[in-house]
């Protein structure tokens, strides 16, 4: 079977899909409609227009909220996240892991110039408490790495993945470029949301750098880019070391990820058999709602074949 | 209830002998002979039982059953010592303390009274101790400084509540200590003769190990030594406060918090909804009996072990302090305790210490001490009090550069600073009066290497000049001084730069890096930072070029340089499109440093290019799964010659002893 990375791929789904037949490779795209701040509901897959490189598809069929979902949560645990923040980040990351339902599952990856995933795929609260209550701070940060290796793990095609990173955006130790990062992303299914602490007065340049290869993220998978509201402060202290500490309550970190796994829940799934486009190559995707120009329609950029 | 939820007190009354002036201080019960007054504390379930006489207890004084002379079920005001350490080890916990501070005012009773301390090096009455109504807003701490929580400890059970009333404390604490003068023994000594009853919360503690061998670390020790096992260029003894704390002082404080009748708590009491549990051992210590008698039976000095029984009810809960000590030391305590607050000295600082552990050669105390962040300070002693060595004025300057390595690595304003400006006092006097020497030269270089260290690149090109114009032609000197101009612009993207000012920047740099490359010793190193330097201003083929000048057996003499040839040969080929070649690059990167990541990483990347996912997949699992303590050199790149620091320092040690 072929194996997109950017997309969810068929054969495994096919088998899953009662309404999505076809004996060649298939692909899925998450899509979030939404009218100003409401998701719109109720769609059907005749309402979808979708371009494959500019080719109008068949959408054979559309799904909302029914396939399980994979949070890849990666956690900044370098040392300007050090102290009472990643205290707050545990309890975030243990509630989110409440607000899963049935049959989603969370992994947990920490890195600070090292990547570790600390908790593979799991539905037990217990195993990523424990998990994060020996998480510690320091170091610089790998961010890009860290993306990078979350992107390239292995994943099962009939779930959904979402990739959350939590980080300051400050990276100082990765190998991997921004641009080769932006092209893993397109070989890989996940969507990608960056949970941004409130940014300085004056950003550095890795700092804006960081910014702004999220937006590009978010861009390229259709995932979104979030700035905690002010109740974090971040420090400068001598030698320009920053460190972040949380000045208000925590329900902005939490209520932040659940809005990020809300939101992605909240996404229809369009499946669909490319024709009349080459399989090899990057796939420029552009998705519409027929007869509704005034939603805003949020889908991944495209995928790599 | 739970034990933690009792309180119980004794006063000892070394009162034979009234002595003068101290008649307004002394507790209301008297006696010609010593006096023991026990607090029993008895509850049915979660109900404090009430009618008790004297002849329902049962009361053993080292096994001897006492005559109980009276009973009185007092409700008496309460003394609430909150004890606050802030040193900077404490990352966790400190943040909700005003908001528990007020809920332990808000149980509190019109007549109770309330007193704020907090510790680091010294201990402070941040608020004195007074009543609820009015009692100001707690200020904002900040945790710094190292942690006094023995003395703090024991200054707070020193302190006489006065009077009927009665003392609780509660130190809230990480429980490692720095800078006492006092051990845990001490304070465990000092809390058997205590009145007061001590209950010690400790934060932000993490347990690591497995049982038996559990040691409690603070979450900032976890940072450092997972810091220092990253960057591999730190050894923990150079950034721990406390790397080998004895575990047994923390039972030893859990047994001082036991005998006065109270508990350690880890983490919990100031808590959430644990607050409750503050009400309801207030409301145990208020509604206790006291129990009077005179020891008899037993001989007066020495530890007495408490034993108090209700024969008649065996299914309530009693609770009472172990025990109580009496002798020379315990009377002078127990006197102490009824003086007036005393004044809290700073705790002296740590030159002489450290001075000590230097001439003894006993480098891993000196460098504990000096990771405790005194580094500051001891350079304040030092300037002040002069050279430790008079005779030996170079044993000073290795000296200045180890405590300057502490200060510029500190966290604590005004350590940078200060280090700066006693490297530019001793970059003079190291000077030989005949003219430049091989000292000056090494020191100089020590200190480089401290600032690269560091992460201090403007200082770094400050002293590399100043090194430069004393050594014109010393190579490292002048890849120091190349590798900080390369760091100045280090993050900045390629686009949107300046022309003019990216024009001058690239022209320092190579040209830099050129000079450094003149020189054998340093000429493969120039060359492998110049080619990166070029690759990421987009000039990949020149890159290339630089590092094709490079041969195997110039990196031969240092790993970490053999290993950035290849990863940047991997990065250059790649930005080319040469991918398989690229591939090569980093595996046989990889192979040279196995521990690395970075190379694993791109290999990961280039496999998934390639169409290999499962081969892709492999690699992701294997690096989200290695071994703890794997290090990659890459990430001390920009640290420079910080990897030779400790042999630096090695040397400089041995020269001037």
């Amino acid at each position: 079977m072929m194996r997109p990375a950017s997309l969810i791929v068929a054969a495994v789904l096919l088998a899953q899909a009662a309404t999505f037949k076809s004996g060649v490779d298939a692909v899925s795209v998450d899509v979030s409609v939404r009218d100003g701040s409401k998701v719109v509901t109720g769609l059907r897959a005749a309402d979808f227009e979708l371009f494959d490189n500019g080719v109008p598809q068949d959408v054979a069929d559309v799904s909302f909220g029914r396939l399980p979902i994979d949070v890849t949560l990666a956690l900044d645990v370098s040392f300007s996240v050090a102290g009472a923040l990643l205290e707050r980040l545990r309890q975030a990351v243990r509630q989110l892991m409440r607000d899963l339902r049935p049959g989603d599952r969370l992994r947990l990856i920490d890195f600070n110039m090292r990547v570790v995933e600390v908790v593979g795929y799991t539905d037990e609260a217990a195993a990523v408490d424990a998990a994060l209550a020996s998480a510690a701070a320091g170091g610089g940060s790998s961010i890009r790495d860290a993306l990078a290796v979350a992107l390239v793990s292995a994943s099962e095609p009939q779930r959904r993945q979402l990739l959350v990173v939590f980080t300051d955006g400050a990276d100082s130790t990765s190998i991997t470029t921004p641009e080769a990062l932006r092209d893993l992303a397109t070989r890989s299914s996940a969507s990608i949301a960056a949970v941004l602490p409130p940014a300085p007065r004056d950003p550095g340049p890795q700092m804006r750098q960081g910014e702004a290869l999220f937006e590009a993220l978010a861009e390229d998978t259709g995932g979104t880019v979030v700035r905690v509201r002010p109740g974090m402060r971040r420090t400068t202290g001598p030698g320009g070391r920053t460190s972040i500490t949380m000045g208000g309550d925590i329900a902005d970190l939490t209520e932040t990820f659940r809005k990020v796994l809300d939101d992605f829940r909240s996404s229809y799934v369009l499946h669909y058999t490319p024709r009349g486009v080459a399989a090899g190559g990057f796939h420029d995707l552009e998705v519409r709602i027929k007869g509704r120009r005034s939603v805003t329609v949020r889908a991944r950029r495209g995928y790599q074949r | 209830m739970t034990r933690a939820a009792c309180a119980a007190t004794a006063f000892v009354l070394a009162a034979s002998a009234p002595v003068a002036g101290q008649d307004q201080q002394r507790p209301a019960f008297r006696a010609t002979l010593d006096v023991v007054t026990v607090d029993v504390s008895v509850r049915t379930g979660a109900t404090p039982v009430g009618g008790l006489t004297a002849g329902d207890f049962v009361l053993l004084d080292n096994g001897v059953r006492q005559t109980i002379e009276s009973v009185e079920m007092a409700q008496v005001p309460v003394d609430v010592s909150v004890l606050i350490d802030a040193n900077e080890d404490v990352t966790i916990g400190l943040e909700t303390i005003h908001d528990d501070i007020r809920k332990i005012a808000a149980v509190l009773r019109p007549d109770d009274r309330l007193r704020v301390m907090s510790i680091n090096e010294s201990v402070r009455d941040t608020i004195r101790a007074r009543t609820v109504p009015g009692f100001p807003a707690l200020a904002a701490i900040t945790p710094q400084g190292l942690s006094s929580a023995n003395d703090g400890i024991a200054a707070a059970l020193l302190r006489s509540a006065g009077g009927e009333r009665r003392h609780v404390v509660i130190a809230v604490t990480n429980g490692i200590d720095a800078v006492s003068t006092l051990s845990a023994a001490q304070v465990l000594a000092l809390a058997k003769q205590s009145p007061a009853i001590l209950h010690i919360v400790q934060l932000d503690m993490t347990p690591v190990g497995e049982p038996p061998d559990v040691r409690w670390v603070t979450g900032r020790s976890r940072l450092d030594v997972a810091r220092a096992a990253l960057t591999g260029l730190n050894p923990p003894t150079r950034i721990f406060h406390r790397p080998y704390n004895d575990p047994r002082e923390e039972e030893i404080l859990r047994a001082a918090a036991e005998a006065t009748g109270g508990a350690l708590h880890r983490p919990g009491l100031l808590r959430g909804a644990s607050v409750s549990l503050i009400r309801t051992l207030l409301e145990d210590y208020r509604r206790s009996y006291l129990l009077r008698y005179t020891p008899s039976g037993v001989a007066r000095e020495g530890w007495h072990a408490l034993a108090v029984t209700i024969p008649a009810h065996p299914s309530y809960t009693v609770h009472a302090r172990r025990g109580y000590g009496i002798d020379a030391a315990g009377a002078r305590a127990a006197q102490a305790s009824e003086m007036p607050e005393p004044d809290m000295s700073r705790v002296p600082g740590a030159l002489d210490t450290l001075v000590d552990a230097y001439n003894r050669g006993n480098y891993e105390r000196f460098e504990q001490v000096l990771a405790r962040g005194t580094a500051a300070a001891v350079i304040a002693s030092l300037r002040t009090k002069g050279n430790p060595w008079p005779a030996n004025p170079s044993r000073e300057a290795a000296f200045v550069i180890e405590v300057s390595d502490a200060a510029i690595r500190s966290r604590r304003p005004g350590s940078l600073e200060a280090a700066r400006d006693l490297l530019r006092h001793h970059r003079t006097l190291v000077r030989h009066p005949l003219g430049p020497d091989a000292f000056e030269k090494y020191w100089l270089w020590s200190l480089l290497a401290a600032l690269q260290g560091g992460g201090q690149p403007q200082l770094t090109r400050e002293f590399a000049d100043y090194a430069l114009a004393r050594f014109p032609d010393e190579p490292r000197f002048l890849l120091a001084r190349a590798l900080a101009a390369d760091q100045a612009r280090a993050f900045a993207p390629a686009q949107g730069r300046d022309g003019a000012g990216q024009d001058a920047h690239v022209r320092e740099v190579t040209s830099g890096y050129d000079a450094a490359a003149r020189f054998e010793d340093t000429a493969a190193e120039a060359r492998v930072r110049k080619a990166y330097f070029l690759h990421r201003i987009g000039r990949h083929a020149e890159a290339l070029a630089e590092l094709d000048m490079v041969t195997a057996a110039q990196t031969s003499a240092d790993a970490a340089v053999a290993y950035f040839h290849l990863l940047f040969r991997g990065r250059v080929l790649e930005a080319l499109d040469r991918h398989g070649e690229a591939r090569a690059a980093y595996e046989h990167a990889g192979a040279r440093q196995p521990g690395a990541q970075s190379p694993k990483v791109a290999v990961m990347r280039l496999l998934l290019r390639a169409g290999d996912r499962p081969a892709a997949e492999a690699l992701a699992a294997g690096i989200a799964s290695a071994p703890e303590g794997a290090f990659d050199p890459w990430w001390a790149y920009w640290l420079g010659d910080a990897r030779h620091y400790p042999a630096i320092v090695a040397t400089l040690r041995e020269r001037t002893r």
